[in-house]
């Protein structure tokens, strides 16, 4: 049986009048790469600092690796590695210097140190920057710095809060590449994020987080099993009577029909073969249209279905 | 020891600003001591070159004549005014007094000056002084050869000139010594400020906070840090003042040595007060520049505290540099151990004031990140 890594019961975290955790309870395996899904101010910062104890809790308990999780808690200290949702090195050391630091803190061993320092260089793929100060770095070769200093000592337990915010695509899939690389190499990974594609990709269990409550948690699939909606159709640049929209609504498994412009987006709950049904029916009536796809449900919607709100605010 | 090791790489990184800051203050210090010397420091009364044109000729005249001849060096032939704009342009004169007929009753004088020079207006003071005694004397029933003897006294040369600045030459490394409190408190706070902000800095704190080290150990590890730079700051500015001067300073040395190590643990304890704030680039410059100046000023580096007024001097005895310059001077008019000990004390007293200043927003920024 897997071991429990993170326990939290019941944990309550209060910002003066601002109630950030909710009586919320998590329960983390080892070897899980574990999503802490949410909007932004959802208490997914505020869960990591408290089982991390850098922040002091109102009520309840956090264990880690089956002891109490604590300020004293050298043991434990000692299997954990942070990256920090802010780039938190030195700027008047080199990039060497920098992840050497973070590691001695752990490594008291010189050699070892050394060939530590020197694989995380390797892995996050700084060789040719490692003399280079932090201000000479791009924001994503400051990211991957970042996740070096966190994870060059090789820990058993890693926390990633949102590594990928602020940082272009290719450097992001090299991070996320490199988050699942460091699990199958044992590793037990808590990331939070508010970007459900990356979520999506890389965890094993997700905990969705609205308010400082964990609202859903499971795997992906089992977390789209809870909402209704199975398949989402969409036709665009379409010219359509209130009498088809009736009519499509009222094939099999549509459950809601609604145009936003000329986009008509059709929802549908189980089922198989949706799309071409309605594509039968538009075809039939001969009703002119642009584009038709279909999109399975995101975590995004569930989210919505479960808080009647979108996960990310919208992007310009 | 990452801690420790670390506080001295991040230290070496502000060296080159501290070294301009030290190379400055020599230069500063030499130039000073040697200005002082040769200026205010040795004031010596100096003879001028006077034309006297007396067209009075009366004992009042005579008498007047007499004085200046003590004093300067007095020509008594005769110029035509040509001659004599020549020789002022020439600085072979430098100044013309002509004393105006029944100049014994109406005192009337007037004179022409060497352009450019203060020598003139120091002529001025002295011929002012003269009559103003001798008028009194005069007007109080005495006789003019009582009158003149009694004013000579009066006006004898060496108690004319009072210096505010120290009437006593002082060594060059009595400056060096004067000024340094400056440069220390500079040096703390381009040295000791950044690294206490780098190691407060919230995410760097969080990721040392979550390892292994305790809060002990790092607290410890900076100390240590801050211990050794204080003492090697102190040592070389001991090493520099050797250097510049040790036959000047040899007797007093562990003096010396006590005080500057006082003012160096109290910049110190300053430096870290400002560095537990979280102040970093410009605005830490600003303020390193603003508290230094303000407390060499108020506290009597760069302006003897004998020209501050009673509201200032109660403000002076605010500020550790006040403390420190007092010792010093102490020190150089040849005071015991026992006449600087009360110095020494409340300069460990100021460190040990700010130490605390220090711990307490430390620990209340600690608090206040956790809850």
């Amino acid at each position: 049986m897997e071991n429990t890594v993170v326990k939290i019961e019941n944990l309550v975290k209060r910002y003066k009048e601002t109630l950030a955790l909710d009586h919320f309870n998590l329960e983390i395996k080892e070897g899980e790469i574990f999503g802490l899904l949410g909007p932004n101010g959802s208490g997914k910062t505020t869960t990591m600092n408290c089982i991390l104890a850098l922040l002091t809790y109102d009520k309840g308990s956090v264990e880690v690796f089956g002891g109490e999780m604590n300020p004293d808690n050298i043991e434990a200290k000692r299997n954990i590695g942070v990256v920090m949702q802010n780039v938190a090195v030195y700027d008047e050391l080199t990039v060497y210097e920098n992840i050497d630091y973070f590691c001695g803190l752990y490594v008291k061993d010189k050699a070892t140190r050394k060939k530590y320092v020197d694989e995380a260089l390797d892995f996050v793929d700084l060789q040719d920057f490692k003399k280079f100060y932090p201000k000479k770095l791009s924001g994503g070769l400051l990211r991957r710095l970042n996740i070096a200093c966190g994870i060059a000592h090789k820990p058993k337990l890693i926390f990633l809060d949102e590594p990928t915010v602020a940082v272009d695509p290719q450097s992001r899939n090299k991070i996320l590449e490199g988050i699942v690389e460091l699990n199958r190499r044992g590793a037990t990974i808590i990331y939070t994020s508010h970007y459900m594609e990356e979520v999506e990709q890389i965890c094993t269990r997700i905990a969705i987080m609205d308010k400082g409550k964990n609202i859903a948690l499971g795997t992906k699939d089992e977390l789209k099993k809870m909402i209704k909606n199975t398949e989402t159709i969409i036709i665009e640049a379409i010219d359509i009577s209130s009498e088809d929209k009736k009519n499509i609504q009222a094939l099999s498994h549509v459950y809601e029909v609604h145009t936003e412009g000329d986009k008509l987006t059709i929802k549908c709950s189980g089922g198989k073969h949706n799309l071409i049904r309605v594509l039968d029916y538009i075809n039939e009536r001969d009703i002119p249209c642009g584009r038709v796809y279909s999109e399975l449900p995101t975590l995004n919607d569930v989210f919505l279905e479960i808080t009647g709100k979108e996960l990310r605010d919208k992007e310009a | 020891m990452q801690v420790f090791n670390t506080f001295f790489k991040i230290v070496k990184k502000q060296l080159p600003v501290t070294m301009i800051y030290v190379g400055i203050f020599l230069v500063l210090c030499v130039m000073m001591g040697s200005s002082q010397r040769d200026g205010a420091g040795s004031y010596t009364a100096s003879s001028c070159t006077l034309v006297i044109v007396d067209h009075d000729k009366s004992e009042a005249s005579g008498k007047l004549i007499d004085y200046l001849s003590g004093i300067h060096d007095v020509k008594y032939e005769e110029y035509t005014d040509e001659q004599i704009q020549d020789y002022l342009y020439y600085h072979k004169i430098d100044y013309v007094l002509y004393i105006e007929k029944d100049y014994g009753t109406t005192g009337e004088l007037t004179n022409v000056k060497r352009p450019g020079t203060s020598v003139g207006i120091y002529v001025d003071n002295q011929i002012a002084m003269y009559e103003a005694n001798m008028r009194a004397l005069l007007t109080a029933g005495y006789s003019m050869e009582d009158a003149y003897a009694l004013t000579l006294k009066a006006l004898d040369s060496d108690g004319l000139v009072e210096l505010s600045v120290g009437s006593a030459e002082k060594p060059t490394i009595y400056y060096y010594f004067s000024y340094v409190p400056y440069v220390i408190i500079m040096i703390m706070f381009f040295i000791i400020t950044p690294v206490i902000v780098a190691f407060n800095k919230k995410d760097v704190n969080d990721r040392l906070n979550v390892s292994p080290i305790t809060l002990r150990s790092k607290n410890m590890q900076i100390f240590l840090g801050a211990v050794i730079i204080s003492i090697f700051v102190w040592i070389l500015f001991i090493a520099m003042a050797c250097l510049m001067g040790y036959s000047d300073f040899k007797d007093m040395l562990y003096k010396v040595a006590l005080n500057s190590l006082g003012f160096t643990i109290t910049g110190t304890a300053m430096a870290t007060i400002v560095g537990n704030f979280g102040v970093s680039g410009d605005t830490k410059n600003i303020i390193a520049n603003i508290a230094g100046l303000a407390l060499c000023f108020l506290g009597g580096v760069f302006v003897p505290v004998s020209m501050f007024s009673k509201g200032m001097l109660a403000v002076a005895k605010f500020m550790p540099t006040y403390w420190y310059i007092n010792t010093n001077d102490k020190i150089f008019e040849g005071g015991s151990m026992d006449d600087i000990a009360a110095g020494l004390g409340i300069e460990l007293l100021f460190a040990l004031a700010f130490f605390m200043v220090a711990a307490v927003v430390s620990k209340r920024m600690r608090t206040a990140r956790s809850s």
